[in-house]
């Protein structure tokens, strides 16, 4: 099974991804997209583990999620990184695990999750937070008997 | 699992589901340093 993350916060403004040409459409909730049924249904696990709604994942006037982890990663919170700092990574979509205690990056087309990197697993650590500062590098809020503040800085 | 629709339909809506929602690996390897700011945060 797997989770359904909370909605990320979406840059006003989507340039253009250099890697693909093409640009991420995340979709906004508008008022007329059809609920995204928690807790009638969800792709998450209690945890004590089994699934959260009785195993309905699906349900007529939902919406479906259009990225989700399976296995679940308990992601903590998520970003687009919208830095020209790390030109590869421009508008790829960030999100902390908790439970899988990695940083997940996940490549969009449109809306469509196109690949995946799983990035941070030799810390152990989970990954509470994770935001782009004004200097394009990430900082990262850990949640264990550290509970650290990183910064991840590309290497030249 | 119970459903109050047809199975085709269910089979339909996972199928989609499952098209948009999982990635293959994707590695760019970007390489960076670690680097802690600060520890001991007590984060909730």
């Amino acid at each position: 099974m797997a989770s359904s993350p909370a909605s990320p916060s979406i840059p006003n403004s989507l340039p253009t991804n250099s890697s693909t040409g093409a640009t991420p459409n995340v979709r906004r909730t508008e008022p007329t997209t059809p609920p995204y049924g928690w807790p009638t249904i969800a792709y998450g696990i209690e945890y004590r583990g089994g699934p959260i709604t009785g195993d309905s994942t699906a349900k007529p006037g939902t919406e479906q999620p259009l990225n989700y982890w399976d296995p679940v990663i308990a992601p903590g919170n998520m970003t687009f990184y919208t830095s020209a700092l790390v030109p590869t990574w421009k508008m790829s979509l960030f999100a902390g695990g908790l439970g899988s205690t990695h940083l997940v990056r996940r490549s969009l087309q449109g809306e469509k999750g196109v690949g995946e990197e799983r990035l941070l697993r030799k810390l152990k650590e989970r990954i509470l937070d994770v935001v782009q500062g004004p200097d394009g590098v990430f900082y990262i809020l850990t949640d264990n008997r550290k509970d650290r503040l990183l910064k991840l800085v590309p290497k030249k | 699992m119970t459903s109050p629709f047809p199975k085709t339909a269910l089979a339909a809506l996972t199928l989609t589901a499952s098209l948009l929602a999982q990635a293959p690996e994707q590695k760019l390897n970007v390489a960076f340093e670690i680097v802690t700011v600060a520890e001991g945060l007590n984060t909730p």
